[in-house]
């Protein structure tokens, strides 16, 4: 990771005193990335660019809620756009468009999770609780947390039961806030 | 329901954050939290500790459009200060058609909302004066726009500082204040000079003015006492007028 002294805490604080110049370095900073966390669950240019819009004006409206002290500004943001895609996929009720020929197609593309956090010291302590975790397990939790795929996909994805994937994923929370506390 | 056993609510708040509760049981648990203490603090440990599973997602291009949109949205949100604006008389209409065009606000909102908030006043002490250059006699503007005639003198010194010297009286309410801006540049749109002081009367910094041309536009407009949320005026305008040079030869 490259050591950089940008504070994304700071410049929440700032856009609740109402300095949209905050905003627009927070998005100056991050609006790529956030990008392509939302297109991961949207899969569509156009509206992971919507949930982006929507997710920046929560981020105005509700910076006042945010607290330091509760954890980092950056991972607050990266929630603020999850939800957000989260809605919109749901809301599109993709459980009815689901095609498993498209995220068939989708599902090697990027690098590997693990391995990526095994590259930043920052993740160093989710990488190990989840290499803690069965592959299949950890898999679950990364499809539906980058992926946002339902519970439902997840099962159809990977062969498995739904029944299954529910009791796998309450396991693998269990297991990782042992680990992660 | 929202479990009491806290394992249980440990798994409803990680399975709240990897979306995977039904659109019911999410914003049951989103109204829980925010009364529920406990629960939040537990979504917020999952939200912290599941956020770096995107280190391996890589950053996409930027959309050239996306901010304008975003900005945008922020000022519609602010309630719209055309929408609020009453009809004006059209040689003024002009005027406030340059000022309103959306496409003027590009990127101005950031380094207005500073400059409001940074205002930067020069000591009282009166120093050698800078030979004028321009004076801008800005012209009031009633509730309706009718013009009620010079109410506010700018003065820009030949090294760029710039005086705001009120001809009326001016009280903008409780929780208000009056805010300078200027147009030099269409393309930039309006950038603010700051928030005015009670009074108004004020000196401000040469670095205030990036630039200064004959015709540039000044105004003032009453926006909240912290200035405009949104970088760009959102309330009426109160005084509005053009820089002119004075003559060059002495009477």
């Amino acid at each position: 990771m490259i050591m950089d002294r940008f504070d994304h805490a700071a410049e929440l604080e700032a856009c609740a005193r109402r300095d949209i110049a905050a905003l627009r370095r927070l998005y100056d900073r991050e609006a790529g990335f956030l990008l392509a966390v939302a297109l991961r669950i949207v899969r569509r240019a156009d509206v992971a660019a919507d949930v982006i819009h929507d997710a920046f004006l929560d981020i105005w409206e509700r910076a006042g809620t945010y607290d330091r002290a509760r954890g980092e500004g950056r991972a607050w943001i990266i929630s603020v756009v999850r939800y957000r895609a989260l809605k919109h996929v749901r809301r599109a009720s993709r459980e009815a468009a689901y095609d498993p020929a498209l995220h068939e197609a989708l599902r090697d593309d990027g690098p590997d999770p693990l391995a990526a956090l095994a590259a930043s010291q920052e993740a160093r302590a989710l990488h190990d609780c989840l290499a803690a975790l069965p592959a299949e397990r950890r898999r679950v939790i990364l499809l539906a947390y980058l992926d946002g795929l339902s519970q439902t996909e997840i099962a159809a994805r990977l062969g498995t039961p739904l029944g299954t994937i529910k009791a796998w994923v309450r396991r693998s929370l269990l297991a990782l806030k042992g680990c992660l506390s | 329901m929202i479990p009491t056993s806290p394992d249980e609510r440990d798994v409803l708040a990680g399975e709240y954050v990897l979306g995977l509760l039904d659109a019911g049981l999410a914003a049951e648990v989103e109204r829980a939290a925010q009364d529920d203490a406990d629960l939040a603090r537990r979504i917020a440990f999952w939200e912290q500790r599941l956020a770096p599973a995107t280190a391996s997602v890589a950053p996409l291009p930027g959309d050239a459009g996306l901010w304008d949109r975003i900005a945008g949205s922020l000022h519609r949100g602010a309630g719209g200060p055309l929408a609020a604006v009453p009809a004006l008389p059209r040689r003024t209409r002009r005027v406030r058609d340059a000022w309103g065009s959306v496409r003027l606000w590009r990127a101005v909102a950031a380094v207005a909302t500073a400059a409001a908030l940074a205002l930067a006043i020069l000591p009282p002490r009166p120093p050698p004066e800078s030979a004028t250059r321009f004076f801008a006699l800005l012209q009031g503007r009633d509730a309706s726009g009718a013009e009620t005639g010079p109410g506010w003198l700018i003065q820009v010194a030949r090294d760029g500082t710039v005086r705001s010297l009120p001809l009326t009286e001016v009280e903008p309410g409780s929780g208000q204040a009056l805010q300078l801006w200027t147009l030099w540049d269409q393309a930039r749109g309006p950038v603010s000079l700051g928030v005015l002081p009670p009074g108004g009367a004020v000196r401000l910094s040469p670095e205030r003015l990036d630039v200064i041309a004959s015709g540039q536009l000044f105004e003032i407009t009453l926006e909240p006492a912290a200035g405009s949320p949104t970088g760009r005026p959102t309330g009426r305008i109160l005084f509005i007028g053009r820089a002119r040079a004075p003559a060059p030869q002495p009477l």
